[in-house]
């Protein structure tokens, strides 16, 4: 009888400790950041477009503060990794802190600072205070920003997928009696390829047809994709990783180190397999899927053409959910798992150039702009979404419950449930990630369009990324199994 | 005769004493037309020697441009041979070149003589026709995106205002034409305002003659007309191939090589900035270059027998 | 009568296909956001018109400094240019100087893709120091004109008769004054029509502006195509901006277009 209450006591306990385990919320705030004696200039990069403008007060802010001036520069997204790379290679030493896509930081990790020999060098509380404000980012977007386990940047935003499906016409009672009566079981977010394969069909109408009981006034299709020489591999990415293969498999030893680098025969296939999904996906949707990149996407269901996008950018919803409200009355946004439950994820980062002259003030301000504070500012005014659970529990908890609360609730939960493979992922492992990632985007789009089969483009494709894998990457070799 | 004339003295005569300062020899009548030539000289040492010979050099390496580059010899050019992509890239250059290049003259010589007489409102029409060419290429690929794009673009709202059917422009059978088409709507003044005036300078006196003689108009343009404005449509062949070879702004905005639409210099620009694999990407600009200097060598050397014998 | 018909239905359906995506641009720029993306004609057409994107422009971002940089560049940028070419194009239409291969050579040069030379250049321009300087960026654009620019020239120069000048210097000018008083007032329009190209070209370049600059000599193109961005793209900030970019080359090109078609005849034929 004693031996079980004790166990009893223990269990209720443990349970108690697990129930009052919420993220601290990391009090980091710009009150924390010591007096800086250098007050040279420092240079960044910001994407342009108005969200990333609500980002400016918040580097003014840190100006005001430290008295160091920040030079911003405004670039497009799809420029960034040429004019860095370009500055960071020729070492002109421009960019004192630099603006990384998650997939390029191993191939950039030799020109940018280890985080925690930064913080040892400059934070008083020294690698210690910048582990307790890491404690509440997502432990699978950080590993995203690490370099052979070496934390180099910390995010600023992720770019995880979502599918969004159109939430009224999901809930509506006819659609929901005429999906049951012809597929034999409930309209729900698809968790499977061929669930959504379903909803693709069911939903792709001609005008004049009905939806929600109304007759339309425009074609309608089921889905919408970006399948354009723009983000046609990330969409590639997502059924690839949900049928547990990668592009190409990472062998490592016990202690961790890389051996090799293998394009197994299921990576292979399952290649082919999502390609050929991919391609039949195309189907249900708008001919001008083949040229689009994500704004089309946006437009597209926010005017109401379509209703379902399986592979599409979470911090992109705010500004469908934008369009939607306007042009269809009583229309709303549904954020779910892409289906298989693996969408691509990662996260725009900043990290500190080792070439800079003001190392301080660089490290403070990649804090700053890191941080909680200013982690809920873009949050909600500018529905970015930062690498932070503590800033998801918040709004989750405050609300406004949609959108911002429903894309809260579904980023802790999907780094909850894909943090694991993170650290095994391709991308993240490789020296090439750029090169390799930017020559997918071109070799993939014939097999969409159908200038040439799924199989001569997986070829092509195994041998144009090993090719650039040994040319560019030389900690370990590239083979294909055969 | 030397000793008929009376010996030099003064200022003339000091100056064939002494030795040349190095104005006068820059200036004397053997060296001025090299001396006129310096500046250009100079830029073309930096800025044209420099690249290629970077170029050449790293097209026989693999770099990056982190680390060192490793030496791979013959390689690269080897890869490019049998490089599908490249070799497709080359032939869709060329296509677009030979389209282009037919449409901007057959139309630029249409316009030209349509617009070859006093008609009212002449200026305003002529002014407006250089449009085109005024706004940056860049700015109007971005705006042609949007304007042909199939559901929010201008030009399917009035299509279907009109009652036609929405085009897909980007359709991978159609998408080079819609390539070829942007290009064209933004050079065709080109053409049509150097025909326009080469035929405003036409001799009038061969022209009345062949009228008098009851020569027919089909043959007055045949026989008198086009030999006439053939230096003219060289010069516009040879400077529009060179550009037309070099085609890149109107993928930027639209297709970004996509959809069937890769030219050669979208290809180079891609594996060079993009990838940053700099030595491949060398390769190709190498092989490119030999091969638009090889074409524009014939045309050229066909424009200069036209146009030595003035001096 | 019917040719006059057929003369006008044409001339107006060219001028409507030339003007009309440059009329969208003005017309966008005074769109407010939700206009934008509008799916119906009358939309298009008949909307409140609004200066929102015009505001914005000036105030968040650094157009009017951007739009100097871009005039500075280009102005100082022809003048060089036409400086060097002038003396080069004469030395080759008067003495055809290294028999016309150099001056093949010259025009070789926008033979390279552009792409690849930046590469070196870049790294050239930083061991000088001349990344993100007013001065470097005009120093790239004359190399880039000047093949144009000399190949130009050279047919106007063809087309002054070399009598004139033999004329004039048995009369006891020197080779400087023919140059000054007699060839430079003849190829005048030749001059005009060049400088107005090399100007535009200069105007609107914008690939190694993108590149070589970054705030201080950051040219107007740059920030224009900047609005194309990650998350949205801003059409309103972008048509408006390239609505007031295009006026000043709008004016010079006015002013030149009477030039223009007299100057283009090349001296290939004779009148």
């Amino acid at each position: 009888m004693k031996l079980r209450s004790i166990h009893a006591m223990w269990g209720l306990l443990l349970m108690l400790g697990f129930a009052s385990r919420t993220y601290a919320q990391s009090n980091f705030s710009l009150n924390d950041v010591p007096e800086l004696k250098n007050k040279r200039a420092i240079h960044l990069i910001l994407e342009t477009g108005e969200a990333h403008g609500k980002a400016i007060p918040v580097i003014e802010a840190f100006t005001k503060k430290t008295g160091v001036p920040v030079q911003v520069e405004r670039v497009a997204s799809s420029g960034v990794y040429g004019k860095e790379n370009v500055e960071l290679m020729a070492g002109t030493g421009h960019y004192d802190v630099v603006y990384v896509e998650t997939s390029w930081t191993t191939e950039w990790s030799d020109y940018l600072f280890k985080l925690k020999d930064l913080a040892n060098k400059v934070d008083p509380g020294k690698y210690a205070s910048l582990e307790k404000d890491m404690a509440n980012m997502s432990p699978s977007i950080l590993a995203t920003g690490q370099a052979y386990g070496n934390q180099m940047v910390l995010p600023f935003y992720t770019f995880d997928m979502t599918m969004w499906v159109r939430q009224d016409v999901f809930d509506d009672p006819t659609e929901k009696a005429n999906f049951k009566a012809k597929y034999g079981y409930e309209l729900a977010a698809a968790k499977t390829w061929d669930q959504l394969h379903d909803q693709a069909a069911f939903f792709t109408r001609k005008k004049g047809e009905m939806l929600k009981g109304q007759p339309l006034d425009h074609d309608l299709f089921g889905l919408s994709m970006q399948a354009g020489a723009y983000q046609d591999n990330d969409e590639t990415t997502a059924r690839l990783w949900s049928m547990d293969a990668d592009w190409v498999t990472v062998q490592k030893d016990s202690s961790g180190k890389i051996t090799k680098f293998v394009i197994t025969k299921k990576d292979k296939e399952a290649l082919k397999a999502a390609l050929t999904e991919y391609k039949g996906d195309l189907q249900w949707d708008s001919p001008g899927a083949l040229t689009a990149n994500f704004d089309f996407v946006v437009a597209q269901i926010g005017n109401g053409n379509a209703i379902i996008a399986p592979t599409i950018w979470a911090n992109c919803t705010t500004w469908a959910d934008g369009i939607l409200k306007e042009k269809v009355p009583g229309g709303k946004i549904g954020a779910y798992p892409t289906p298989g439950g693996h969408p691509y994820t990662g996260a725009w980062s900043y990290g500190v150039a080792k070439s800079t002259k003001n190392p301080e003030a660089a490290y403070w301000l990649v804090r700053y702009l890191t941080s909680y504070e200013a982690g809920v500012r873009m949050f909600k005014e500018a529905g970015l979404i930062p690498g932070r659970i503590d800033v998801m529990e918040t709004v989750a908890k405050d609300g406004p419950e949609y959108p911002l609360g429903m894309l809260a609730k579904y980023h802790i939960n999907i780094w909850k449930a894909t943090g694991a493979n993170i650290p095994n992922y391709y991308y993240y492992n490789t020296k090439a990630g750029g090169k390799v990632y930017d020559n997918q985007i071109y070799v993939l789009a014939p097999a969409l369009t159908g200038q040439k089969t799924v199989d001569e483009v997986v070829e092509d494709l195994t041998k144009q990324t090993i090719d650039l894998q040994n040319k560019f990457d030389k900690t370990a070799s590239c083979v294909e199994e055969k | 005769m030397l000793s008929n004339s009376p010996p030099l003295t003064g200022p003339l005569a000091e100056r064939e004493a002494r030795k040349p300062t190095i104005w006068e020899t820059l200036t004397s009548e053997r060296y001025f037309r090299w001396t006129l030539l310096i500046p250009l000289l100079v830029l073309l040492a930096i800025f044209m020697l420099y690249p290629l010979i970077y170029s050449i050099y790293f097209s026989f390496h693999d770099w990056g441009m982190q680390g060192d580059p490793t030496f791979t010899g013959l390689h690269n050019y080897r890869q490019l041979v049998f490089d599908e992509n490249f070799l497709m890239a080359f032939r869709r250059t060329l296509e677009v070149l030979v389209i282009c290049i037919v449409v901007e003259l057959g139309v630029g010589l249409g316009l030209a003589l349509l617009w070859n007489r006093d008609f009212r409102g002449q200026n305003v029409v002529r002014g407006l026709s250089l449009l085109p060419l005024l706004v940056a290429p860049l700015i109007l690929s971005l705006l042609w995106n949007f304007i042909l794009d199939f559901n929010f673009g201008a030009l399917n709202h009035v299509l279907q205002a009109i009652g036609l059917p929405k085009l897909n422009l980007w359709k991978p059978s159609i998408a080079l034409f819609t390539i070829c088409g942007m290009t064209i709507w933004q050079w065709l003044p080109f053409s049509t305002f150097v025909l326009l005036a080469g035929l405003k300078s036409l001799p009038r006196d061969v022209f009345e003659a062949a009228r008098v003689d009851g020569a027919s108009r089909w043959y007055t343009f045949r026989r008198l007309t086009l030999p006439m404005l053939t230096p003219l449509i060289m010069i516009i062949v040879v400077l529009r191939s060179m550009w037309l070879i070099r085609l890149f702004d109107p993928l930027f905005g639209t297709t970004r090589g996509g959809v069937n639409t890769e030219l050669l210099d979208w290809i180079t620009y891609r594996t060079s900035f993009v990838m940053f694999d700099i030595g491949y990407g060398s390769a190709m600009a190498i092989v490119s270059w030999a091969v638009t200097m090889a074409l524009c060598l014939v045309m050229f050397r066909q424009l200069m027998k036209q146009m030595a014998p003035r001096t | 009568m019917l040719k006059k018909l057929f003369f006008w239905v044409i001339t107006v359906l060219v001028l409507v296909i030339i003007v009309a995506p440059l009329a969208w641009i003005y017309l966008t720029a005074f769109k407010g956001q939700a206009d934008l993306f509008a799916a119906d004609l009358r939309r298009f057409v008949f909307f409140k018109p609004t200066l929102e994107n015009f505001v914005v422009l000036f105030r968040d971002y650094d157009f009017w400094p951007n739009l100097l940089n871009t005039l500075i560049v280009s102005v100082v940028g022809t003048l060089v240019t036409m400086a060097c070419s002038l003396m080069a194009a004469y030395s080759f239409a008067r003495w055809n100087t290294g028999g016309g291969d150099i001056l093949f050579m010259t025009v070789s040069t926008r033979m390279f893709p552009m792409a690849v030379a930046a590469v070196p250049h870049f790294v050239f321009f930083k061991m000088l120091g001349l990344l993100d300087t007013h001065f470097g960026l005009i120093l790239l654009y004359v190399f880039f004109n000047i093949s144009f620019a000399t190949f130009l020239l050279y047919g106007f120069f063809n087309e002054v008769p070399k009598e004139v000048e033999q004329a004039a210097m048995i009369d006891g000018y020197g080779r400087m004054e023919v140059f000054r008083k007699i060839v430079f007032p003849l190829i005048g329009p030749g001059l005009a029509v060049t400088s107005v190209f090399c100007l535009i070209w200069m105007w609107n370049e914008f690939f190694f502006a993108f590149l070589f600059t970054r705030d201080d000599a950051r040219t107007v193109n740059v920030l224009l195509s900047s609005f194309w961005g990650g998350l949205q793209v801003q059409y309103g900030l972008m048509t408006a901006g390239a609505a007031i970019t295009i006026l000043p080359t709008l004016v010079a090109a006015w002013f030149m277009q009477r030039y223009i078609i007299r100057g283009l005849t090349f001296g290939a034929v004779k009148g």
